[in-house]
């Protein structure tokens, strides 16, 4: 990693859900440009690492800090401030609106009439086109989530990711549910990112997938960091053959 | 043949989507034809309008905490207490400023609703059991407050007049509709609102205060019923101590007879409009050929029952026509 301060670093962090120790002094870091393939077994605490990193839940011990500076509970808008956007696995959509308003929630484009902020949705269902076509589906802006396939779900949760000027990206499984052409589109936006210098964390089970894209990648088991390697190590069957090793052990 | 038979699905789904206004010119034909000299007048139905307002504003209070995927049992108990805990006020403080009066029900149904706000926002607790608990307490503080009726005597008059004044009140009731309607439409908070209603775990996730979200609804919800209580007290020229009793069940099937999910969500403050001109006409029509209270509130259950079974059947509906197979 030489000198670089890294994007992020997460040190130390324990998250406990009842008696249950999701994670448990797990470890973490992401440099800008950087693609991290995040693999693990169900239950290995990925998820509940992203939704810390994303504001949505708060860890119990442990620090995280952006650019070496720590940050202090933070919530899901003011991780969205500093430029992180989450793809959740569960795409965090509200079935009951409408594409546009799926993309822009809480961060709707506005016009100022003196102290009243009005949503201009003009605009919205206009910008909400920009990723929508990007990401090749065929949807209206105006259609109703409840009505999209689970493709244009999926592309739907990714499209507010593409939205704003992001610096971290997060994707929770993102082409899961989408075809061969939607999982080719998001990795294109990927490689995008990457050029972009915008770090990427990518979480899958699809270890072929994730190898292709990854440039590095952080295995996880019960809550705690187990291996950390450089693509150039490896193989994605060396990965795998250690993946399962690991699952071997758990059992 | 198919083609057909998704056509005539999406003219009911219409009819359904539509239906209190459908209803509402079905009634108000029947009773055009059976009484034309009484209903097509003009004053009658600015009367029915204007006897709509005080309920009408219930049924606002209880479609906002529906938009926010809540319930609200006690809408009725925070309007009565509202009005008679206001009533009691001006009566022991002579000196009270007579313009700033008419706020003072509306800021003890604000200060009500905070109560639910904090019981379902704060403490997490079930909006049908927190809200049964709150119906109770209000209705027996109101006995505390006012063990007996208000008269209008006991009352400034400015404060009884805004009610009174039918076309205060019609103007006043359309000014605070256009403004829910801006409110839920056109502010980010609104759509929050609906957002919380819909999923939510997604809006948590999207930075949404959830807890936050439902106080606000709620003492929102509480200034509404604070409103029906001024207007109550000026349409009825006194504060009795059943005031405003009973009427959740009417701002209940105003609200989804409007189209007012019960899921949260869904609805508009003009849809819960439609709800409550409809409930008005009946009102009118029922008054009108003497029918008896006991078969009026008979009537009133089977619009609610039927209110939620077109609810359930729309949803149904729309599910099996436009989500993807």
């Amino acid at each position: 990693m030489g000198e670089r301060i890294p994007l992020i670093r997460m040190q130390n962090i324990y998250k406990w859900f009842g008696k249950v120790c999701a994670l448990n002094n797990a470890d973490f870091e992401i440099c800008e440009g950087e693609i991290v393939g995040l693999i693990g077994d169900n239950g290995a605490g990925k998820s509940t690492l992203i939704k810390i990193l994303s504001g949505v839940i708060q860890p119990d011990r442990g620090e995280i800090y952006y650019r070496g500076k720590k940050l202090n509970r933070l919530s899901v808008k003011d991780m969205r401030n500093l430029g992180i956007e989450t793809v959740f696995q569960e795409q965090a959509l509200i079935d009951c609106f409408d594409v546009g308003r799926n993309i822009f929630l809480t961060r709707e484009p506005i016009i100022k009439l003196g102290p009243i902020k009005i949503i201009n949705y003009h605009k919205m269902y206009e910008k909400a086109l920009n990723p929508l076509k990007a990401l090749g589906l065929g949807v209206s802006p105006k259609q109703e989530v409840s009505f999209c396939s689970g493709g244009e779900r999926q592309g739907v949760a990714i499209s507010r990711a593409m939205q704003f000027k992001a610096k971290l990206v997060i994707l929770d499984e993102p082409t899961r549910a989408l075809s061969i052409q939607g999982v080719r589109q998001v990795d294109s936006f990927i490689r995008k990112l990457k050029e972009k210098k915008i770090a990427v964390i990518f979480i899958t089970h699809d270890i072929h997938h994730v190898f292709s894209l990854a440039d590095r990648f952080m295995v996880l088991s019960r809550g705690k960091k187990i291996l950390e390697i450089e693509k150039k190590d490896f193989t994605a069957e060396d990965l795998e053959n250690l993946l399962l090793k690991v699952s071997e052990m758990k059992k | 043949m198919k083609l057909k038979k998704i056509s005539s699905e999406r003219v009911i789904l219409f009819i359904l989507e539509e239906i209190s206004l459908i209803l509402i010119f079905i009634f108000f034909g029947i009773f055009a034809y059976l009484r034309p000299k009484g209903i097509l007048n003009i004053d009658t139905l600015i009367f029915t309008l204007y006897s709509a307002v005080p309920i009408g504003f219930v049924v606002l209070a209880e479609s906002i905490v529906l938009f926010s995927g809540n319930f609200d049992l006690s809408v009725d108990q925070i309007t009565g207490f509202s009005a008679l805990c206001a009533a009691r006020a001006l009566m022991w403080f002579n000196g009270f400023p007579t313009t700033l009066s008419i706020f003072l029900p509306i800021i003890i149904g604000a200060l009500c609703g905070s109560l639910n706000g904090i019981l379902v926002g704060r403490v997490r607790l079930n909006p049908f059991v927190a809200t049964l608990g709150t119906l109770m307490f209000f209705k027996g503080l109101k006995l505390v407050v006012a063990p007996t009726s208000i008269w209008a005597t006991s009352l400034p008059v400015f404060y009884l007049s805004v009610g009174r004044s039918i076309s205060t009140t019609i103007i006043v009731f359309a000014l605070i509709l256009v403004f829910l309607w801006f409110f839920f439409r056109y502010t980010r908070f609104g759509i929050n609102i609906y957002a919380v209603g819909g999923n939510p775990e997604s809006a948590h996730m999207l930075g949404i205060n959830i807890g936050r979200t439902y106080f606000f609804t709620y003492v929102l919800s509480g200034s509404l019923c604070g409103l029906a209580a001024l207007f109550y007290s000026g349409y009825v020229s006194a504060v009795p101590t059943n005031i405003a009793e009973g009427t959740m069940i009417f701002a209940f099937a105003g609200s989804v007879i409007g189209g007012v999910s019960l899921k949260g969500g869904r609805g508009s403050v003009i849809n819960a409009f439609w709800g409550i001109l409809l409930l008005g006409f009946i009102e009118t029509g029922l008054a009108m050929f003497a029918v008896a209270s006991e078969v009026r509130i008979v009537s009133y259950g089977i619009l609610v029952i039927t209110a939620v079974i077109i609810a359930s059947f729309k949803d149904s509906l729309r599910d099996r026509i436009l989500k993807p197979k």
